[in-house]
């Protein structure tokens, strides 16, 4: 049997979720590595009908009387899932899929259709790869992102056609080997199968007048080809297997996979017919993932610094517009990425006025008291503990809020804050004032911006 | 047109990106630290001080974002021509209220805007008219975009400031803030692939902030932040860039307080949000900071109903503008460095000319566009658009593109090439002495 110890444990929540309280962290350990990752990834069979109904009762989709549905309504409706949900991995899965076929609304404008196609990727989230590009090829926020309602027969637009291969299957060129996957033929012949491909009245629409019926040749193969074929062509190319796996490998595990492990993935994507579950279930219990090299080697993006901050806290929190114009700040504002190749991630999240933005987010929520944006309370973090010097608190905040592999050095300078009025007791009133700062600066440390 | 959507980076050679992947650590220039420049170059502190005296670092930019689509027919006004008349018999401002700029063309400014007319009049605004590109676009966002990153026909991550900024990155060195943007997210406009321009919302929270509950703490969750990043040494390249740029925010925000703090004049600013970040505008750039480019926005400008007449409305909103930009030039002056700052104004589009049934106005298209400076040749710039030739939906037909001005703030005023910039040479206009 795999060695599952804590460490671990916290870091499969972290990446196959947004991190969770030492509390939910042992009961993931009693399951074992194998029972933990078959939890999360089953979440079908976890009953999410109290975070269903509570955000129900929020109304986020029901704008006041004669107002459009808001960009803010729909990130709050997000967030909330987030923040409560009892299926973090479906959660991650869609925030993974909005930035893999990252569709802006500063172009789509229609929340609602913003909200439908962000539905679609909750709908398929660990799904079948080929079912879900089909049903992205034709999801109205796409088409109209990539222009693909302009794409008609006798005057292809290749839009669609060129980012369905360069972004969402293959990659221009193949992720191991480096050969050239396509070439602009196959984007004309593919932009061609997709013409006619357009929307109506917010709905997929096939325009018969407008498609092209002819025959196409695409990467080898000759056909009358529509979209539905170009998919299934690209679905199953062992290209598009090392370029997913690739990409979810760096997603959940670390920046540069090996390219051993991106052929075993892409092994086990081929094998299961592009099932996004048996990919992602292989990923989460391979030993890479579980290694050193794989602790905290990301950034934690905006939203996963928001709602991990939240849920370690045991905060009080609803997507206030205060942290939506935060997320915003940090420059990740959902439903809004700034290309159709996603957020860059990693040390592009990362500046001087971001980091501020991350430093005061963290002492806005530690120091709420009550108030809109949430209530914090310390003792909430030291039921059942009984911690007495300022070393105890502060190993203890390391492993809540992690656990941090900070250096001797910088534990002992929390230490020395604790101390910094004298030697260090417990009391309603140190919990209000030194407790609470020490946890301001746990949230600013440097590996506490890692995943 | 094939709107093309792609990451500008992709196109361009090494990115930072690329850099960090080849297991380069590659900090850009507004996250050094000085504490590191001193430790490479002691006589770095000498070095900054003449960066911010050479080259042309004494040419300094403030781009104020009218934002939402400003009607630039009530704003800037043919009110001798008839057809404004008949097109909007309930928003036009009646002759005999419009501060005449030239009687014979017959355009003035909305009578809201009496320090525009002064300044005007003194020669220090140039108005450049019906501004625009080719198949406008009548989204905000994209239109946005479109002005931002100067790139009509395809979706690109960087802005025309932002490549700039690259194209220049030397004349940076050792500059708190290259550039800024005040309130706020980043613009687009600032994005670049190199120069990581940050966006401040205002003095009180560019600074490590902690609980307001107990402010005699400050100073110790200060010190206790910068010696755990003093201290750590990291090889991991993600921690020791996180540990540089910790140190960099918390000492930039210690320079922008400074900098702050030495600031005094004369000059009352209005209360309104927008003055206020003029405030702050001139906070920074008559800080030593090595400030070149400024950001600020005013919102609001959607006006497609009760335009006249709402809260929020058009003429407040000039209103706004006019005594903000005009404590602006004041306090410049005051500081003497009013022949250093070219202010520029625009909007991602003006509005269609004949008004609608909300007694408001529709997304449009060309606008005018203001200039702000001692260096400035007054005056109107380019052609009134027609009245009479509109396009299939009713709007004005631009008579010069905004790249155009573009070229022109690039070429005379930041003395950049701007072929690469903006993609394409853009004929010059005249605005510039």
């Amino acid at each position: 049997m795999s060695q599952f110890n804590s460490v671990q444990a916290a870091h499969l929540l972290r990446r196959a979720g947004f991190g969770a309280t030492p509390e939910q962290i042992d009961d993931v350990l009693l399951l074992g590595r194998e029972g933990a990752v078959d939890y999360l990834i089953h979440y079908e069979q976890i009953d999410d009908s109290a975070m269903e109904q509570a955000l129900a009762a929020q109304n986020y989709l029901q704008p006041p009387a004669g107002q459009p549905l808001s960009l803010p309504a729909i990130q709050q409706w997000w967030l909330f899932r987030m923040l409560h949900t009892r299926r973090p991995l479906q959660e991650k899965m869609t925030l993974f899929w909005h930035d893999h076929f990252a569709t802006a609304v500063s172009k789509v404008v229609s929340r609602e259709l913003m909200l439908q196609q962000n539905e679609l990727f909750r709908r398929l989230a660990l799904g079948n790869f080929g079912e879900m590009l089909v049903e992205v090829s034709k999801d109205p926020a796409m088409i109209i992102w990539l222009d693909n309602n302009t794409n008609v027969k006798g005057s292809p637009n290749e839009n669609y056609a060129r980012e369905l291969m360069e972004l969402f299957t293959m990659g221009i060129n193949d992720v191991i080997t480096g050969e050239p996957n396509y070439t602009e033929e196959d984007i004309h012949e593919s932009a061609r199968a997709f013409t006619g491909w357009t929307i109506r009245r917010g709905r997929f629409f096939f325009n018969s007048s407008q498609h092209d019926y002819g025959t196409k040749t695409f990467l080898g193969e000759t056909g009358t080809f529509n979209g539905e074929d170009i998919v299934d062509i690209l679905v199953k190319r062992r290209a598009t297997a090392r370029f997913m796996s690739k990409k979810l490998l760096e997603f959940f595990v670390y920046p540069n996979p090996e390219p051993e492990l991106i052929e075993e993935v892409a092994d086990v994507y081929l094998n299961n017919q592009y099932n996004m579950m048996a990919v992602v279930r292989h990923i989460l219990l391979m030993d890479a993932f579980y290694s050193e090299r794989a602790l905290f080697a990301n950034i934690k993006s905006p939203t996963e610094l928001v709602i991990g901050t939240i849920r370690m806290l045991k905060a009080t929190a609803t997507p206030h517009r205060v942290i939506l114009g935060a997320m915003s700040l940090m420059e990740q504002t959902l439903f809004n990425p700034p290309t159709v190749a996603g957020w860059d991630g990693g040390l592009n999240w990362i500046n001087t006025a971001t980091l501020l933005v991350r430093y005061n987010f963290a002492n806005g929520l530690v120091s709420s008291r009550g108030g809109p944006l949430a209530t914090f309370d310390p003792n909430r973090l030291l039921e059942g503990q009984n911690l007495t010097t300022a070393e105890q608190i502060v190993d203890h905040f390391l492993n809540v809020f992690g656990p941090l592999p900070v250096s001797t050095a910088t534990r002992q300078a929390l230490i020395d804050y604790l101390n910094s009025d004298g030697p260090f007791t417990l009391n309603a009133q140190t919990i209000d004032r030194q407790v609470r700062g020490l946890i301001h600066l746990i949230l600013t440390l440097p590996e506490y911006q890692l995943n | 047109m094939n709107a093309k959507t792609k990451p500008a980076q992709k196109n361009q050679g090494l990115t930072r990106r690329d850099l960090l992947k080849r297991g380069v650590t590659f900090i850009s220039l507004s996250l050094m630290s000085r504490y590191m420049m001193m430790q490479v170059n002691p006589s770095y502190n000498s070095v900054f001080a003449q960066a911010s005296t050479t080259s042309n670092s004494n040419k300094l930019l403030v781009i104020v974002q009218l934002n939402g689509g400003n009607d630039g027919l009530n704003t800037v006004i043919p009110y001798k021509n008839s057809l404004y008349y008949e097109a909007r018999p309930r928003l036009a401002v009646a002759d005999e209220q419009v501060l005449a700029l030239d009687e014979n063309l017959g355009i003035g400014l909305h009578p809201k805007l009496v320090n525009f007319k002064k300044l005007y009049d003194q020669g220090k605004l140039a108005i450049v008219q019906g501004v625009g590109y080719p198949n406008a676009n009548r989204s905000h966002f994209r239109s946005t975009d479109i002005w931002m990153s100067a790139q009509p026909e395809k979706v690109v991550g960087t802005g025309w400031i932002g490549r700039y900024l690259d194209h220049s990155i030397a004349r940076f060195h050792g500059a708190s803030f290259p550039a800024a943007n005040v309130q706020g997210t980043l613009p687009l406009t600032l994005r670049g692939d190199q120069v990581v321009v940050p966006s401040i919302q205002s003095l009180e929270s560019y600074q490590f902030q902690t609980d307001s509950r107990y402010p005699q703490d400050h100073e110790t969750r200060v010190a206790t932040f910068q010696r755990i990043h003093s201290q750590t040494v990291a090889d991991d390249p993600y921690l020791s860039f996180l540990v540089n740029s910790g140190l960099k925010a918390v000492e930039s925000a210690a320079d922008l307080q400074e900098a702050a703090s030495k600031y005094s004049s004369s000059v009352q600013y209005p209360t309104d949000p927008f003055a206020q970040g003029l405030k702050l505008v001139a906070q920074i750039l008559t800080g030593g900071l090595g400030t070149q480019v400024m950001h600020v926005a005013i919102g609001g400008f959607d006006t497609h109903a009760n335009q006249n007449t709402d809260n929020v409305n058009h003429p407040l909103l000039l209103q706004y503008i006019d005594s903000g930009l005009d404590a602006f030039y004041r306090d410049l002056v005051e500081h003497n460095i009013a022949d250093e700052v070219l202010l520029m104004t625009f909007s991602e589009f003006g509005r269609r000319v004949r008004e609608n049934g909300s007694l408001g106005t529709d997304h449009g298209t060309a606008a005018p566009m203001f200039i702000l400076g001692n260096k400035v040749k007054g005056g109107l710039h380019s052609e009134y658009p027609s009245l009479s030739q509109l396009d299939n939906n009713g709007d004005l037909i631009h008579t010069v593109d905004f790249r155009q001005v573009y070229a022109t703030i690039l070429e005379d005023w930041l003395q950049t090439d701007s072929k690469e910039i903006l993609e394409g040479s853009f004929e010059k206009l005249n605005f510039i002495q």
